[in-house]
C-alpha cells in the first residue's frame, strides 16, 4: 500500500510540476519564444493522443497526422474566409480562388471553382472548429469499427492508417481548387474568441493554448483512471480474456480511439491559431511516423510522458538546429535515442523515471511496507 | 432425471478445419447445477467443444443451445453476456496488469463503455472480491503483475476471476493442470463447492478427483460423444476402453 501511494504520489507531483511549468514560461520567454513554444504544447498535445490510441488502446495509428490535418484545415478554411474579402459577390473569396476560378463563374463561395461549395459554412469560426473535432471523430469511429469488425491485427490497423493519411494528402494536393494544393493556407485571420483577438505572438495566446493542453492531459488522465479506461488496458493485454468477460472489445477501442483523434483534431486547431497557416506536410508520412517516436521516447504507456517526450525533442531539436552543423546531428541523436529506447527501454523516459522513483521510494519506506505486509487484509504493496 | 431442466445443450454440433473435422456431429445436453466431466485422449476434441460453445470457433453444422435458446456463433461478448464463463486450458489472464486488476476487471456486471467511464474505478476491493481473493490465497499478490505469477497461482487467479465473474454456467478445461498437490486439492474443493450453484462442464484427468464430485461422465471421442454414463458405468464400458486402446489408459489421458 505504502510504495503504491507513493507511486501516485510521484506522478502526481510529476504532473503538477508540469503544468506549473509550462505556465511559467511567459516569465522567460520573449514573444517570439513563446509562440515557439506553444507550437511544442501543440505537439505536446499530439502526444498525449498517441499515448491514448497507442499506449493504451494499443492501436498504433501511423497517420495521426490525418486528425491532426483535418483539425489544421477546418481551422484554417474558417480562418483564411476571415481574411478574404468579396470578389464581387456576397461572399468573401480566398485568393487563389480567384486565380483558380472557372471562366465566367459567379464570385460566390458556392460557385467560383468545382468543390468550392464546400467552404460555404465556414464563414463561421465555430463550425470551423466543430468540423475539426467532428471529422476526425467520425473517420476514427469508422476506422476503428470497421478494422475491429474484421479484427485485423496490429501491423494492419498501422498499414491501414499510413494509407490513409496518404491518400488524404494527395486528395489535398490534387483538389487544388478547393484547398489551395501544396502551396497550403496562408495568410490567416486571428481567432476571435468571444471578442479576444488570439494574436499569435501575445501571452494570452500562450496561455490559452497551454490551458487547452492542461485540460486535455487532466481529461485524458481521467479517462484511463476510470473503470472503462482499466477495461481498455485490460483489451490491450489478452482480448481474448475480456471478451470472455463480456465486454465489446470494438466498442472500447472506438470509443478511446475516437477521443484520440479528437485531441489531434483540436491540437491541428490550436496550431493554426499558434503558427498562421495549414499545409499539407501536416499530412507528410515522416510528421506522423515522427510523432510515434515523440511518444515512444517518452513513454506510450505513459500520457504525460508522451507528451513531455514531444515537447522536450522538439525544444532541443530547434534549439540545436539554430546551429546548421548541429541540426544533421539532432536527427542522427533522436534516431540514436529512438533506437535505445525501442531495444531497452519499452516504456520510455516515464517508464524509466517511474522505475527510478519507485525504487528510491521502496527503499525508504522499507520499515513501514514491512509492518503493512504483516497486517492481513491491508492491501499489498504494488511491486512496480 | 428427464424432468430436470436443460441448462445448455449441443446437437450435431460440428466444425471442419480445412476437411480435418475436430469436433463431428457432437451431441451432449447438461442439466441446471450439474457438474460434468468431460473425458476423452488427447486430440479427442474436448477444447475444441469449448471454443465452440463460448463462441471462440465458429461451427460449420449443428447448434448450441443456452436455455433452449441458440446461441450458435454469437460472438463471445454476447455469449459471455447470456452467462457463460471459462477458463482456458492454457492459463488466459491479464499479464501485464496486476492480480488486484484483473479481480475488478473480471467484476463484470457492467460491460458497456459509458457506465463504465461514469463509475470510476475502485481504490478498496469489494466484499465480494475480496473473499474471491482470499479463497484463491492471492491476497498478498494483489499488486503484483499476473505475469509473475507461479504456474499453480496464475490458474487460481483465471479460477477466481470466474468466481468474481459468477456466470450461470462454467466451462472448465483441465482446472488442475501444472498444480501442487496441495493446490489440486484446494481446487477440488472449490469446484466441489461450486456445484449445484453453477452448471459446469470440466475436462479433468484426474479420476480420483472425477469420482468424488461426479455424478455423470461424458467421453468425447474423434469429435463425437462416444458414451455418457456413471463412473463405474464408462470405467467398466468395453467401448471406452477400445478407444483409449494405444494411448496411457483411462487415468492418463
Ligand atoms: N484451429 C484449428 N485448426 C486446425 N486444427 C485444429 C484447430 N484447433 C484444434 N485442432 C485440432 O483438433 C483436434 C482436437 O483438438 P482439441 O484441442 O480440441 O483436443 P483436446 O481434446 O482438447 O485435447 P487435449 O487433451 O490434448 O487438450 C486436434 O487434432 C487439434 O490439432
Ligand atoms: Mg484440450
Amino acid at each position: 500500500m505504502t510504495d503504491m501511494l507513493s507511486q501516485q504520489n510521484f506522478e502526481r507531483l510529476a504532473y503538477v510540476a508540469f503544468i506549473a511549468f509550462i505556465f511559467s514560461m511567459p516569465l522567460f520567454l520573449d514573444e517570439f519564444g513563446l509562440n515557439r513554444f506553444s507550437k511544442y504544447l501543440v505537439y505536446g498535445m499530439l502526444g498525449i493522443a498517441i499515448s491514448l490510441a497507442w499506449g493504451y488502446a494499443g492501436i498504433l495509428n501511423l497517420g495521426q497526422g490525418l486528425f491532426f490535418g483535418i483539425g489544421a484545415y477546418a481551422m484554417a478554411f474558417s480562418l483564411k474566409l476571415a481574411a478574404s474579402s468579396t470578389a464581387g459577390g456576397k461572399t468573401p473569396i480566398p485568393d487563389f480562388m480567384v486565380v483558380n476560378a472557372e471562366p465566367n463563374a459567379i464570385p460566390e463561395l458556392s460557385s467560383i471553382t468545382t468543390g468550392s461549395w464546400i467552404w460555404v459554412p465556414f464563414q463561421s469560426q465555430w463550425f470551423g472548429v466543430a468540423m475539426a473535432l467532428a471529422v476526425p471523430a467520425i473517420l476514427a469511429g469508422l476506422i476503428a469499427y470497421t478494422l475491429g469488425r474484421s479484427r485485423v491485427s496490429g501491423v494492419y490497423v498501422a498499414i491501414i492508417t499510413l494509407a490513409l493519411v496518404l491518400l488524404v494528402r494527395l486528395i489535398v494536393i490534387d483538389q487544388q481548387q478547393v484547398t489551395s494544393g501544396f502551396n497550403g493556407l496562408t495568410d490567416l485571420a486571428w481567432f476571435n474568441l468571444f471578442g479576444l483577438e488570439l494574436d499569435p505572438y501575445a501571452k494570452s495566446t500562450y496561455l490559452i493554448i497551454a490551458f487547452a493542453l492542461t485540460i486535455v492531459l487532466l481529461i485524458a488522465r481521467w479517462l484511463v483512471s476510470t473503470r472503462a479506461g482499466l477495461v481498455l488496458q485490460g483489451i490491450r493485454d489478452n482480448e481474448v480474456r475480456a471478451r470472455y468477460l463480456g465486454y465489446s472489445v470494438v466498442s472500447y477501442q472506438i470509443f478511446f480511439f475516437v477521443v484520440s483523434a479528437m485531441i489531434a483534431g483540436l491540437a491541428g486547431v490550436l496550431y493554426v491559431v499558434a503558427a498562421e497557416f495549414a499545409s499539407p506536410t501536416f499530412l507528410d508520412i515522416a510528421f506522423s511516423i515522427t510523432m510515434v517516436v515523440w511518444a515512444a521516447v517518452g513513454g506510450r504507456a505513459s500520457l504525460l510522458g508522451a507528451c513531455i517526450g514531444a515537447i522536450g525533442l522538439n525544444f532541443i531539436g530547434a534549439t540545436l538546429s539554430e546551429t546548421e552543423s548541429l541540426m544533421n546531428a539532432w536527427q542522427l541523436i533522436i534516431g540514436l535515442i529512438f533506437i535505445v529506447v525501442v531495444l531497452w527501454l519499452p516504456r520510455g523516459l516515464a517508464g524509466l523515471a517511474s522505475d527510478l522513483a519507485d525504487r528510491f521510494v521502496t527503499r525508504a519506506d522499507d520499515s513501514k511496507w514491512n509492518r503493512f505486509k504483516s497486517v492481513k487484509h491491508t492491501q499489498s504493496p504494488a511491486n512496480r | 432425471m428427464d424432468e430436470r431442466r436443460i441448462s445448455f445443450a449441443v446437437k450435431d454440433l460440428s466444425v471442419d478445419f480445412n476437411g480435418f473435422k475436430a469436433v463431428n456431429g457432437m451431441n451432449l445436453s447438461v442439466y441446471k447445477g450439474e457438474l460434468r466431466v468431460l473425458l476423452g485422449a488427447n486430440g479427442a476434441g474436448k477444447t475444441t467443444l469449448m471454443d465452440l460453445i463460448s463462441g471462440r470457433t465458429k461451427s460449420t453444422g449443428g447448434k448450441v443451445l443456452l436455455n433452449d435458446k441458440e446461441i450458435t456463433n454469437w460472438e463471445e461478448h454476447l455469449i459471455s453476456r447470456a452467462g457463460i464463463g471459462r477458463k482456458f486450458q492454457i492459463p488466459n489472464v491479464f499479464k501485464e496488469l496486476t492480480v488486484r486488476q484483473n479481480f475488478l476487471i473480471a467484476d463484470c456486471k457492467e460491460t458497456r463503455v459509458l457506465p463504465n467511464i461514469v463509475r470510476g474505478s475502485h481504490r478498496e476491493l469489494p466484499d465480494h472480491i475480496a473473499r474471491v481473493v482470499e479463497l484463491t490465497e492471492l491476497y498478498d499478490f494483489l499488486g503484483t503483475e499476473a505475469a509473475t505469477l507461479s504456474h499453480g497461482q496464475t490458474q487460481w487467479l483465471e479460477i477466481g476471476m470466474l468466481l468474481v465473474q459468477n456466470p450461470d454456467i462454467i466451462l472448465l478445461d483441465e482446472p488442475t493442470a501444472g498444480m501442487t498437490a496441495h493446490e489440486t486439492r484446494k481446487t477440488a474443493e472449490i469446484i466441489t463447492r461450486l456445484k449445484g450453484r453453477h452448471t459446469i462442464l470440466v475436462v479433468e484427468h484426474d479420476m480420483a478427483f472425477v469420482r468424488s464430485i461426479c455424478e455423470t461422465i461424458t467421453v468425447m471421442h474423434h469429435g463425437q460423444n462416444l458414451a455418457e454414463g456413471t463412473v463405474t458405468e464408462i470405467e467398466n464400458s468395453a467401448e471406452v476402453q477400445a478407444a483409449y486402446l494405444g494411448s496411457a489408459g483411462i487415468g492418463h489421458a
